[in-house]
């Protein structure tokens, strides 16, 4: 059929005559369906991906942590639930990584419940192997080593065997899926920032820290559900109920327990204390034995000085027998000497005498010969004398005559004999002498011849007697020379009888000498004897005192020794005693510390978590929030969206067939049925809209949940988010878009149909001008100037185009309003909370009953530099159930003394949100958080009931409703407290001001109060920053795509409106351009209308935007979290200036396409 | 030298491969104060001629002399400014503002040149003084078209170019409208140019242009144009 295939023609030529229109309709139903989609897909896609890996991973529904563990006792309770449900006992501890204040969370390998994802590496199968989070990927390799840092338990003991582990694997928890809020933790900063596996050997713990409880009724509920959620608490419930009375239990073993530690401990101290006394005594017994060694040598060394000098004696005594040894021996030897000489004088005397003997006996001899020659000399000589007394008497007479001569020459003699008296000489010389003299002088002559003959016989005589007398004489003289030799010989042999008796008794005496001399050299010998002895002895006992000394050196060396071992020893003892001493003394202060400490101990609570409240949950819950915050955006925000692209769309669609008027009626004309015609605007308004939707409906399925994925994924363990097709939202868009394009379509079409061809062929009558309201007020009208006289009425000319301009600008101001909104509120928030409302920096809490020395310590901290101000107060946590989830929230209640009230809002602004007043705290009863009140339903005078820590109700009265976005508070003065609670609050806690309030010093002193064994715990601001900060995140971007989705709205909506302006009045616009209007006058001319209609869109988007904003920040935030209501200038001016900028941006693009219109072909054909 | 002059004027259409010259050399003088009727048949190039006279459509070729300013040379915008103040125009279909009254569609005009008549006047000098606050809807096709020339004429300009002002009217309100744009060059002095098939009309214009096949067949001087009562046609 040729006519079909003009007709076809005509239908594909309707497609590309109208670009623009088809390009708008086909965007308003993309971004119509993209939003809606999106928004509706992307929290069941959430949902269902983490409802696949909670199952996967078989995450436990409940678990059960005790303050002080779980027993076997605990254990048989849980028993009970044995055929309703799995159970698996774990173990977990806090640390941090050595040198880092980062905490870290040592969980037990779980083989059941809540198994851990192997994302690389393996599970640790060795208890010095860990597997760490994932997020520590970067940080650490697999074969890494990894050491913690363990802040000992109550009892003193580390809970781990050993803190070095070797990385093994990487790992995903499906309890604690957040990244970068995994909640409080007891150990580093407060804040935990990683976990690790390790295997359940690693631990040294008699109790078990958690019980996890897998029902297996619930596996195949969707962990989102209600269902789930209220069987859930009821199990919780039970098992609560289960545990009753297990906490006195548990507290009564726990008490026995360390008491009898307590007690091991004071024996050891004494069986110590023992020890050190026993020491003592051992060293006292070596200092006695040293000292009677000591008193010894000393003894010794006198015996030895002794000794020494008796030696000295000695060998001076020796010394001595020696001098007078040698003396005797000198003399023995002069004796000796003397007795040789003796001897030898003896023999000579001997001799002599033996000579002399012999002399003797010869002179005897000759004595006896001398004798008989003097006996015969003698006879002689008597002969002799006789002749000589003849010849002498002869001589007589001659002599008597010379003796007359003789007598004168006598006295002559005389005389000269007297004269020669005086000499004695010897006579004959005298005479001689005289004879001579006298001789010589007279009687020399006379006497002479007489003498010569007297004389010659006198010389004969006296010859003779001179022979006589000589012979006489020597006779005489031989007879006295006998005589004297007799006598001589006689002295001689005296002599020699003397000598020979002197002899006799020289020799006796010499024999006695020698005898002397022998008894002497005997004595001598005998003393040399003795000497040699005693020298010997002597040196015997030099060598024995030697001996004594060196002993005596010895023993002293081994005094010394010994006392210097004594002196170590004592040394030893001394600062073995001193540090046993401090220890014992640290040991008493110890188990007095733990008895205090016992004493201290109160009732363990067990708490039953779902996996919304346990330990680390913030990532769950907040992923939860993430799915529900998508879902509440998506209740509103496409649902205004889609009705705004709807009319926008409905109101092309019906021009689009007013404009095809013509057309129509030809093809009536032409014979063609209505059926057909009305075929072409239902292709028409089908195949865009569909167009349109289909992009939508992907883009809603596949890149919403991407982007939304994005936000929360990198801080997510949780699985890439699965993308499912949802049909009925599918059908729902569908079928949106047939009624928003093809409906319109029809309806027009139908309408049109029903006129005669005829009718149709003539151009629909203008729209005839008409006076406005406007006109009627005179005294506006007359004011304004022309020109806008003409926008103004034809501003009413075009109602539908009035309608749709001002809805359609409205509805994207409105978006954007709310969503700008939305994130304003959330921007804002941590400023607003954190800066303004909650000043404090955190909340140290601190045990209950401290030592001093623990006092000591947390004062020095809280005195420190770092913290500029601080307040003691009562905090405790109390619970509500309250939420649509009825999750039990936690309220933090903070008590103050009554006296403080005023410097409370050093810390806390307390005001009421609207008009700023300054809430006071009184006696009547407490200030709760706006939140808190909103959730529980609660004004000011009613009374809310909160449970404290053990479960008991409390009644507190609301006096005030403060200011509050994050956490739930409860305000009260002491006396209130009092009259609440029913007992006096105890001041455990500070509100503490930081001089450096950076994040990283927050972390830093929060650290080094957690490090106290007296603080309990640190609340820090960082976790509820944390937790805004995700719900802000994901908002953010959410918001972002929704905003970007309303000015791509708003883009649309005015350059369809526009378009749809520009078609409709071009024969116009051709006309005031041939007049002479300049381009920019022909654009404002028709687009004056269009920024006044904007304005008034905009105007009436922000009332409608106010409340979309109301709207959405009250279904849209978690329970814990407030958004801020009030909206500032920005979130006014931001929309307005946005779709003014699209106006203006359009504006040029209007004038463009103006400045190209051919005036000349426009006013050639007829209307 | 003539008021308005067209020298050499060439204009050329291209449609694919095949150029269809719609002006062929036009050379014509026009005196101030003229009446002068254009005529020709359908596709004779006299639409052509009349949009280059009123700016706004410009020759390929050859000057469009107006008062002395070549305007073949003219920018958009001058020629926009040239629209404005020398130019006022008449249309077969009388392109009224259908939302704005006589008055305001007068104005539209008049709001624009600086030196413009009073459009009340103007409106009652077409005879329209009762109708200044119809909408156009409200007028007859005469009266609509009176209207137009009371728009036309409002901007004072220079030239008043009519194409086929009287297409579209029967015949009594044809002449109404002739008699009008007639005593706007006796009258007013204004130079009126006229686009016409209609060969009946030529009587009255004090200077006949003939066109066919795009170019100048005959230029007739009317030493005594015919009056628009004794005109039949």
């Amino acid at each position: 059929m040729t006519s079909k295939k003009m007709y076809w023609k005509d239908i594909k030529q309707s497609f590309s005559s109208s670009k623009g229109r088809v390009i708008s309709i086909a965007s308003l139903m993309a971004l119509g369906s993209f939003a809606l989609v999106g928004l509706k897909v992307t929290g069941p896609d959430m949902r269902t991906t983490g409802e696949r890996y909670l199952k996967a991973y078989n995450t436990t529904d409940l678990a059960v942590i005790s303050d002080y563990g779980l027993t076997s006792s605990d254990q048989k309770r849980l028993e009970e639930l044995k055929d309703k449900a799995d159970i698996e006992y774990g173990y977990l501890k806090d640390v941090t990584i050595k040198g880092t204040t980062d905490a870290v969370r040592l969980l037990s390998n779980n083989q059941t419940i809540s198994k851990f994802d192997v994302i690389s590496g393996k599970l640790p199968s060795k208890t010095d192997e860990i597997a760490l989070t994932a997020d520590y990927k970067g940080r650490y390799k697999i074969g890494d080593t990894i050491t913690f840092t363990e802040k000992p338990g109550m009892d003193g003991k580390d809970v781990l065997k050993g803190h070095t582990f070797k990385v093994v694997g990487f790992v995903a928890s499906p309890e604690l899926i957040s990244n970068i809020n995994l909640g409080a933790s007891t150990a580093g900063t407060g804040e935990l920032k990683a976990y690790g596996v390790v295997t359940p050997q690693a631990f040294d713990s008699s109790v078990y820290m958690v019980a996890r409880i897998r029902y297996k009724d619930l596996k195949d509920l969707s962990p989102y559900s209600q269902t789930y959620l209220d069987k859930v608490y009821q199990d919780k419930k039970d098992v609560e109920k289960l545990l009753k009375g297990q906490a006195q239990v548990r507290l009564d073993s726990l008490k026995n327990e360390a008491n009898r530690k307590i007690f091991d401990g004071e024996l050891k101290i004494r069986d110590a204390k023992e020890q050190l006394l026993k020491g003592a005594e051992q060293l006292q017994a070596g200092q006695a034995q040293i000292q009677a060694g000591e008193n010894q040598l000393t003894q010794g060394a006198n015996q030895i000085n002794e000794a020494k000098s008796q030696l000295q004696d000695g060998e001076n005594q020796l010394a001595a027998g020696k001098i007078t040894l040698d003396n005797s021996w000198d003399q023995l030897a002069t004796a000796r000497g003397q007795l040789d000489e003796g001897w030898s004088s003896l023999t000579a005397k001997e001799g002599e005498l033996q000579a002399a003997r012999q002399q003797l006996d010869t002179a005897w001899e000759m004595l006896a010969d001398k004798k008989e020659e003097l006996d015969k000399a003698s006879q002689q000589i008597s002969l002799a004398h006789h002749q000589i007394e003849e010849k002498s008497a002869d001589l007589a007479q001659a002599k008597s005559t010379l003796d007359e001569a003789q007598s004168g020459i006598a006295t002559m003699l005389d005389q000269l004999s007297s004269l020669q008296n005086l000499a004695d000489l010897d006579e004959s010389v005298k005479a001689q002498i005289n004879q001579l003299s006298q001789a010589i002088a007279q009687a020399k002559e006379k006497y002479r011849v007489g003498q010569a003959n007297y004389q010659v016989a006198q010389q004969e005589l006296k010859k003779a007697q001179e022979t006589l007398m000589s012979k006489e004489k020597e006779y005489q003289a031989g007879q006295e020379n006998y005589q004297a030799q007799t006598e001589t010989l006689k002295a001689k042999e005296d002599q020699y009888q003397e000598g020979l008796s002197s002899y006799q008794v020289a020799l006796a005496t010499l024999r006695d000498k020698e005898s002397d001399y022998q008894a002497g050299l005997n004595q001598y010998n005998e003393g040399l004897a003795t000497f040699e002895t005693k020298a010997a002895d002597l040196h015997a006992g030099q060598v024995q005192l030697a001996q004594a000394q060196a002993t005596y050196l010895e023993k002293l060396a081994e005094l010394k020794k010994a006392k210097e071992t004594l002196a170590e020893k004592t040394n030893e003892y001394d600062s073995k005693k001193t540090k046993a001493n401090d220890e014992i003394a640290k040991k008493e202060k110890e188990l007095a510390e733990a008895k205090e400490q016992i004493e201290a101990l109160g009732l363990p609570t067990y708490n039953v978590y779902t996996r919304r409240e346990a330990p680390g949950s913030e990532g769950y819950i907040s992923y939860e929030n993430n799915s529900n915050i998508i879902d509440s955006v998506g209740n509103v925000f496409p649902i205004v969206l889609y009705f705004v692209a709807a009319l926008v769309t409905f109101t092309t669609m019906s021009r689009f067939v007013d404009e095809e008027r013509i057309k129509v009626g030809t093809f009536r004309a032409l014979g063609y049925d209505k059926k057909d015609i009305m075929r072409k605007f239902v292709i028409y308004g089908l195949v865009t809209s569909l167009v349109g939707t289909t992009i939508g409906v992907l883009a809603g399925h596949i890149l919403l949940p991407m982007i939304v994925y994005s936000t929360y994924g990198p801080n997510m363990s949780v699985p890439k988010i699965e993308l499912h097709f949802y049909p009925m939202v599918t059908l729902l868009s569908i079928l949106f878009a047939l009624l928003s394009a093809v409906l319109p379509a029809y309806l027009v079409a139908r309408k049109e149909l029903d006129e005669k061809p005829a009718q149709l062929l003539l151009p629909k009558p203008p729209t005839s001008g008409s006076k406005i309201l406007l006109e009627r007020i005179t005294p506006l009208w007359s004011r304004l100037s022309f020109t806008h006289k003409v926008t103004a009425r034809n501003i009413f000319r075009y109602k539908q185009r009035m309608f749709m301009t001002i809805f359609g600008v409205c509805g994207s101001i409105a978006l954007l309003f709310a969503g700008l909104g939305v994130r304003s509120s959330i921007a804002d928030l941590n400023n607003r909370q954190f800066k303004e409302i909650i000043k404090y920096d955190m909340i140290v809490a601190k045990q209950t009953t401290l030592t001093s020395h623990q006092e000591k310590e947390l004062d020095e901290l809280l005195d420190s530099a770092a913290i500029s101000q601080k307040m003691g107060l009562h905090y405790e946590t109390v619970s509500k159930v309250a939420g649509s989830k009825n999750d039990e929230q936690s309220i933090t209640l903070l008590s103050v003394a009554d006296k403080d009230s005023q410097k409370l809002s050093d810390y806390i602004t307390l005001e009421a949100r609207k008009n700023h007043e300054k809430l006071n705290l009184t006696d009547k009863g407490a200030v709760i958080s706006e939140k808190l009140a909103q959730l529980t339903n609660t004004k000011v005078g009613d009374t809310l009931t909160v449970q404290d820590r053990t479960g008991r109700d409390v009644k507190v009265t609301v006096t005030g409703i403060t200011e509050m976005y994050m956490g739930h508070f409860i305000f009260m003065n002491d006396s209130y407290y009092q009259s609440a609670f029913l007992q006096a609050p105890s001041d455990n806690a500070y509100l503490i001001h930081l001089k450096d309030d950076s994040s990283r010093n927050t972390n830093k002193v929060s650290a080094q109060f957690l490090a106290l064994s007296s603080v309990r715990g640190v609340v820090q601001n960082t976790i509820l920053k944390e937790q805004v900060n995700t719900i802000v995140n994901s908002l953010n971007r959410v918001m972002f795509v929704m905003i970007g989705t309303s000015v791509l709205l708003a883009i649309v909506i005015l350059y369809n409106l526009t378009n749809i302006n520009v078609a409709e009045r071009i024969r116009e616009l051709s006309t005031i351009k041939v007049l002479g209007f300049y381009d920019k006058e022909v654009t404002l001319y028709i687009y004056r209308e269009t920024i006044s209609l904007s304005l008034i869109g905009i105007l009436v988007g922000f009332i409608l935007g106010l409340l979309l904003h109301a709207y959405m920040i009250a279904i849209i935030p978690p329970e814990t979290v407030m958004f801020n209501p009030a909206v500032n200038w920005p979130i006014y001016v931001t929309p307005a200036v946005l779709v003014i900028t699209i106006l203006f941006l359009l504006g040029f693009v209007v004038n463009h396409w103006l400045k190209k219109v051919d005036m000349l072909e426009a006013l050639k054909s007829v209307e | 030298m003539a008021y308005i002059e067209m020298k050499n004027s060439y204009k050329r259409y291209k449609t694919g491969d095949t150029e269809i010259i719609a002006n062929n050399n036009i050379n014509f003088e026009i005196e101030k104060g003229e009446l002068v009727i254009i005529l020709g048949s359908s596709g004779a190039g006299k639409s052509t001629v009349l949009n280059i006279l009123g700016g706004m459509d410009t020759n390929d070729e050859g000057q469009v002399l107006i008062d002395g300013v070549d305007i073949s040379n003219y920018t958009a915008k001058q020629l926009t400014t040239y629209r404005r103040e020398d130019v006022g125009f008449v249309f077969q279909f009388y392109n009224l503002v259908s939302n704005l009254t006589a008055k305001e569609n007068v104005e539209l005009a008049s709001e624009i040149v600086a030196d413009a008549l009073d459009p009340v006047a103007t409106l009652e000098d077409v005879g329209l003084g009762h109708r200044l606050n119809n909408f156009p809807a409200q007028l007859s096709g005469g009266e609509q078209q009176r209207v137009a020339i009371a728009r036309a004429v409002a901007k004072n300009p220079k030239i008043l170019l009519c194409d086929e002002p009287t297409g579209a009217l029967d015949y009594q309100t044809g002449k109404q409208v002739l008699q009008i744009l007639q005593d706007m060059a006796r009258v007013k002095g204004a130079t009126v140019i006229i686009v016409t098939h209609n060969g009946a009309l030529a009587p009255l214009a004090d200077r006949v242009i003939r066109m066919h096949d795009a170019r100048v067949q005959s230029i007739d001087m009317n030493e005594h144009p015919q009056r628009i009562q004794d005109l039949e046609y």
